[in-house]
């Protein structure tokens, strides 16, 4: 600090002393104590005043009706500044080995931050074998990925960045573009008070802006605040959803639209191509069990199912009524195997209006 | 150095001996078990014979107790010990209560199967680890399920869903108080109590069929209350 600030009058004083010289190098930061307001290239000098206490702005989550309080690790409290800059992140190429694939490559916000593929080609062109999660409401969820491999946000975010079929980089290359990048430097120095930035503060950025990824401002929110009717089919659609008639809401229930939990809803009989949680538990109880997404926005969000293979919410609805397949691990839940749910052509519509009725334009559109 | 040596034992006595009388703490501990007819609950084949002679096995077994309780048998005193409880039979961490230091004292257990109408509202328990898998829809009355007892019956495909709660609004939840009497004193440390149901016992004495779909159904409703009341539950002691 001391040595500093003589090299720096040292430096001052030479070029000072040479009139005829344009100071050319010096601090460039201007948040910075010696702020150079002529210099053109940063020479590494800049002074920060230790004294000014770091201080971030709370971001507040206000708990959307019928919602439980949002799951925040204690050490990531969510700010106004990290939210931020977990925004940018998450938009930025930067993330990926050849600079050209960010997050929201593969999680487009018209999608209701999914895609429209069935699976989703990485850098490389090596296409998934998985359909793109929608990222909405994460911050109640308590485990990620189709087949639950990680427990929180945070942890989520280390892996399509080094996943060899999606940004195909590696952390330590990530650490040092964005090290070496002045804008970021301040907005980390900002949202968590730190010089070098290693990965587990871009991790926790990304988190903390995917937290605010909230959309529960549907035709059906409005209708619960009753702002408006629905309309007699996306009633009778509820009374479907809501009834052991479809019985859809033992595993797409409560405001949230999903339970948190992972199910084998019938899809095959047999020749699982994936194991869904029994990859992560070894565990044969689990073979073909997914995570239930939510069915918030799921008209944005085809194609449908694990692997995407509905492109339409007919085919998905056609799929339930069918009652499904058996196999060891299908859920009791699905309790019409080889009888269906038998709903008339009106009733299948009127389910499927009230599925669209769960979609919210405003978070698309802003 | 003898007589030291005794004198600081009698001390030790003395004061072990007197803190053992003013600080009393004995805990109990409930564990909960299940069977049918004293067997253990099978998920596989279809081993289990009910009352009306449908085999089937269990799958799913998940239920929420509410306002446990100690009744004291001499005063008119008693100790809560949870509100509310959710027992999951795939997770051993919902399988045990243990309660807080209990004060000397004869007392009887009481809980109640279910929530009553006025706990059980919709969204009311948001934060707690049932909120989604026991959630009773709003248009079916709205609140939470009591029980979700599920399995396959007369083949592996075939499922049935026996699950109880609050159809139309209507208060189908029931207290369960135990004869066997829990004595406290200071010369107890721990006690375990293992609180057994019968599942078998759900089905009869008035018939119960086995169906996928009960939810809207009264009468079945109300008989599987009348054979919850009638003795789905046993207290049982368990030495340690
Ligand atoms: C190449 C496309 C692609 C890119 C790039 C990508 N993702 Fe994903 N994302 C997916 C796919 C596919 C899944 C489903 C993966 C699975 O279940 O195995 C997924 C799942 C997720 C989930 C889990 C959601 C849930 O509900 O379980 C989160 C969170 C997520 N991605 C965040 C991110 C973030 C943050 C980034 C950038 C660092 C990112 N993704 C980059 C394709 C991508
Ligand atoms: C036994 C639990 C269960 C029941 C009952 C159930 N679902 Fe699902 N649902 C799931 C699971 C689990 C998935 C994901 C399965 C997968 O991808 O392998 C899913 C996926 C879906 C999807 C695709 C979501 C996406 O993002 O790709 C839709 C749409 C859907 N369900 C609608 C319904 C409707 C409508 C009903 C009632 C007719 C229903 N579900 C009943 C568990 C269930």
């Amino acid at each position: 600090m001391n040595r500093g600030i003589i090299i720096l009058s040292i430096v001052l004083l030479f070029f000072s002393c040479k009139k005829d010289l344009i100071i050319v190098e010096g601090c460039t930061d201007p948040s910075a104590s010696n702020w150079n307001a002529t210099a053109l290239y940063d020479d590494g000098s800049c002074l920060y005043d230790t004294t000014i206490p770091f201080q971030t702005t709370p971001y507040n989550i206000i708990t959307p009706f019928g919602f439980p309080d949002m799951i925040i690790p204690e050490d990531n409290p969510l700010t106004v500044e990290g939210v931020q800059l977990g925004e940018k992140l998450f938009n930025d190429p930067i993330l990926s080995a050849d600079n050209t694939l960010s997050c929201s490559g593969c999680h487009i916000k018209a999608n209701s931050f999914s895609e429209n593929n069935q699976y989703s080609t990485g850098i490389d062109n090596i296409e998934g074998f998985r359909n793109a999660s929608a990222l909405i409401n994460l911050g109640w969820n308590t485990s990620f990925n189709w087949d639950g491999s990680v427990k929180n946000l945070e942890e989520q975010a280390f892996e399509p960045v080094i996943n060899p079929i999606e940004m195909h980089d590696t952390w330590v290359n990530v650490e040092s573009k964005i090290n070496s990048d002045t804008i970021y430097k301040n907005l980390f120095k900002k949202a968590f008070n730190i010089d070098y930035i290693d990965s587990s503060y871009i991790v926790k950025a990304i988190a903390q802006f995917e937290r605010t990824i909230i959309s529960v401002d549907s035709k059906y929110d409005k209708w619960m605040r009753q702002e408006l009717q629905l309309s007699s089919s996306e009633l009778n659609g509820f009374a479907i959803f809501n009834s052991e008639k479809g019985d859809c809401f033992h595993c797409h229930g409560t405001e949230m639209f999903m339970d948190n939990d992972f199910h084998n809803n019938g899809l095959d009989a047999n020749n699982f191509a994936d194991l869904g949680l029994a990859n992560i538990t070894n565990n044969a109880d689990d073979i073909a069990k997914f995570k239930t997404p939510t069915l918030r926005n799921i008209e944005f969000t085809a194609p449908y199912m694990h692997d995407g293979r509905f492109t339409t919410l007919e085919e998905v609805i056609e799929y339930y009524n069918s009652g499904g397949n058996y196999s060891q691990t299908v859920d009791p839940l699905m309790k019409k195997i080889g009888v269906g749910l038998q709903l008339t052509n009106a009733e299948k519509q009127d389910l499927i209006n009230f599925l669209k009725a769960l979609s919210d334009y405003n978070f698309i559109n802003n | 150095m003898k007589n030291l040596l005794s004198v600081v034992f009698a001390a030790l006595i003395l004061i072990s001996c007197g803190s053992d009388q003013e600080i009393n703490d004995t805990k109990i501990f409930l564990n909960f078990s299940h069977n049918v007819d004293g067997n253990p609950v099978s998920m596989d084949g279809l081993s289990h014979t009910n009352l009306a002679g449908e085999n089937y096995n269990v799958l799913t077994l998940k239920y929420l107790i509410s306002d446990i309780k100690l009744i004291s048998n001499e005063k008119d005193h008693e100790k809560i010990i949870k509100d509310v409880h959710f027992v999951d039979l795939s997770d051993p961490s919902t399988m045990v209560i243990e309660s807080d230091i209990i004060e000397n004292g004869s007392y009887t257990l009481q809980f109640r199967f279910g929530l009553d109408a006025t706990t059980n509202v919709t969204n009311s328990f948001v934060n707690e680890i049932f909120h989604t898998s026991m959630s009773w829809p709003e248009m079916m009355g709205g609140g939470y399920h009591y029980m979700k007892l599920e399995g396959s019956y007369t083949n592996d495909s075939t499922f049935y869903n026996t699950h109880t709660g609050p159809t139309m609004g209507m208060d189908h939840s029931f207290l369960c108080s135990f004869d066997v009497p829990i004595n406290i004193n200071n010369s107890i440390n721990n006690l375990e109590y293992a609180i057994e149901m019968n599942i078998n016992n759900w089905y009869g004495p008035e018939i119960v069929n086995l169906e996928p779909a009960i939810m809207m159904n009264i009468p079945t409703q109300m008989n599987l209350m009348m054979n919850g009341m009638m003795g789905v539950f046993n207290l049982q002691g368990l030495l340690d």
